[in-house]
């Protein structure tokens, strides 16, 4: 999934994109030529943060955070409990195999092999664990790094299944013998089964675009293989019986992939059923800068559901919530409402996200959230929000809280637009203006004669020009294009600031 | 940044599960289960043949050799 700017947050699908994967209304790379546009210097601002800072916890109280952070150390920590688990995960029912009765020795190669095939399977296994969208499990990366490392973790453990043969196929080449599936036994066409719906998953997920796959088509398509993958796997060690002699070696492993594969029935058959019994009514579709259109979203008979500012949903609305179509959307209002209304600003740049004006008053929608860790939550006095494009969806929402609960922590909101005209939420961000303790910051590409203020893309410059000195001590949250991101976050690791202090949100993470 | 991070934890696990499967191997390689992480005897590599040779006699093998001695783990009636 890609979108036109910014996060689960803001937008489409993949291949929705141009070529370089940049959003249009975006902005970064080179030095800015102008300096501020009226707003406070850097001393200024130091004293504000200073001053906000004593007033921190009471406000972090009132937005009902998280408990401040221990910086890099708790976020070390959080990963590395993260990563022995998953080890545990994997390295524990290959373990398991040598308790017990042992078969027969074999030649070192052999047994290597076995191994890998192991740690393959219980590796493509977890990853539905991975995608089941369990906040536990993608607190420490966050929503967005959690298709990530289900992407490369993917591709390991293909690799290591594939491996598996072809060691065997080297050290025994009798076994090439098995490839003829007409005369091979039905363990050995599972097998293959197997490592043929795992090319087919590769392939379909690097060349998408170029196969031109629909998503919808990609993403059923995926879960289907990856069943087919882990089932036929499975029954291959059970067919060999090798390792799995043992009544109850064969059930761990047994009962193991139906758990992984129970993730998926859970997300695609329960979830919607829940989901299909508090549906969401369409109460506007709003027009805003930027071809943008804000979707507003009420709750039929049912409360809705709490979501912090920054955090997002899965959106689905032309189909029943069974059908695996929803959309990840970020939430651009406020999080204080009380009567459980939500929207979502997204951009018109796929054929779903195309599609959104035209949905009418009074469609029924479904909302699976909310989801994400791209949320305050840190002891920051100063905020700083660097948006680019509709990437501003997740900084109103913030903007919007902060300004219904009264909180008067300092926010610097660096938003990087294509031109003055399409600079979405330009005017309401100047109505909230004087309710906060809000500086914006606008960074135009293509800027209007007699601009003022900063031209260009946001860069380092731009930091040092509108922020206190003291970078490592603020929050940082960051949403716009890969690149926008790569180079806001390489800007801040020049600036000595730590992974534990910003946060960031993709315009595709699916 | 998180990204990059995020891909040397990737890459760890990766070695990871490879080193395991390694020692998976180098623990079967000879028959035996999970207790040779913990038997001197299998790792001291003035020690394999001897293991090797006690783990094939130790079953059947427990007979008085020419010295008189029985075998004892890890020495075998060569040895």
């Amino acid at each position: 999934m890609i979108s036109d700017a910014c996060g689960p947050i803001a937008q489409t699908r993949l291949g929705q994109v141009n070529k370089l994967g940049m959003c249009r209304d975006c902005s970064l790379t080179s030095p800015p030529m102008v300096g501020s546009f009226g707003t406070p210097n850097a001393a200024q601002l130091f004293n504000r943060a200073r001053s906000a800072r004593n007033g921190r916890d009471e406000g972090r109280k009132k937005l009902g955070e998280e408990k401040p952070g221990n910086g890099m150390r708790s976020y070390s920590t959080r990963v590395l409990v993260w990563i022995i688990v998953y080890l545990l995960f994997i390295l524990g029912p290959i373990f398991a195999l040598m308790l017990g009765q042992w078969p027969p020795a074999r030649d070192f190669w052999t047994e290597f092999s076995a191994a890998l095939g192991y740690a393959g399977l219980a590796m493509m296994g977890l990853q539905f664990g991975l995608t089941a969208r369990f906040p536990h499990i993608t607190k420490p990366w966050g929503d967005d790094l959690i298709y990530h490392v289900h992407r490369q973790l993917s591709i390991i453990a293909v690799g290591l299944v594939i491996a598996h043969p072809l060691i065997l196929f080297v050290v025994q080449p009798e076994f090439l013998a098995l490839l003829n599936t007409f005369k091979a036994p039905w363990r050995a066409r599972f097998a293959a089964l197997s490592i043929y719906s795992l090319l087919a998953i590769v392939v379909m997920a690097v060349w998408r675009t170029k196969l031109k796959l629909s998503y919808e088509t990609w993403h059923i398509s995926h879960m289907l293989l990856a069943v087919v993958a882990v089932g036929a796997g499975v029954m291959h060690m059970v067919g060999w019986g090798y390792y799995l002699a043992s009544p109850w070696k064969r059930e761990l492993w047994i009962g193991m992939s139906v758990c992984w594969i129970g993730l998926l029935f859970y997300i695609r058959v329960i979830k919607p059923m829940f989901l299909i019994r508090r549906p969401y009514r369409v109460a506007a579709v709003r027009e805003e800068r930027g071809d943008t259109h804000t979707l507003v979203m009420q709750p039929e008979g049912h409360p809705g559901f709490r979501f912090v500012p920054g955090q997002f949903g899965w959106l689905t609305v032309w189909e029943s919530p069974f059908k695996a179509n929803g959309h990840p959307f970020v939430f651009s209002s406020s999080a204080a409402v009380s009567d459980g209304r939500v929207e979502m600003s997204i951009r018109s740049l796929g054929d779903f996200t195309s599609t959104i004006h035209t949905i009418p008053v009074g469609k029924r929608v479904y909302l699976d959230g909310p989801y994400g860790t791209f949320t305050v939550g840190n002891t920051a006095a100063l905020h700083v929000l660097v948006a680019g494009g509709v990437g501003i969806a997740p900084m109103m929402s913030i903007i919007r809280t902060f300004a219904d609960r009264g909180d008067q922590r300092p926010i610097i909101l660096l938003y990087g637009s294509k031109d003055w005209e399409s600079v979405t939420f330009r005017e309401e961000l100047e109505v909230l203006k004087p309710r906060l303790n809000l500086t914006i910051v606008h960074v135009l590409t293509d800027p209007p004669d007699g601009w003022t203020g900063e031209k260009g893309f946001i860069t380092a410059e731009v930091f040092k020009r509108h922020l206190p000195p003291s970078y490592a001590d603020h929050e940082y949250f960051i949403c716009g294009n890969d690149m926008m991101m790569d180079a806001t976050e390489k800007i801040l690791d020049e600036l000595n600031v730590p992974i534990s202090r910003y946060r960031s949100e993709p315009p595709s993470f699916v | 940044m998180r990204r990059i991070y995020a891909n040397k934890l990737i890459f760890a696990i990766g070695t990871t599960v490879i080193l395991m499967s390694v020692l998976f191997a180098l623990c079967r390689v000879n028959g035996g289960g999970i207790g040779r992480l913990t038997d001197k005897h299998a790792w001291a590599p003035h020690r394999q043949y001897a293991y090797k040779a006690a783990q094939k006699s130790v079953a059947v093998d427990r007979a008085p050799n020419e010295n008189g001695h029985r075998t004892t783990f890890g020495l075998g009636p060569n040895e």
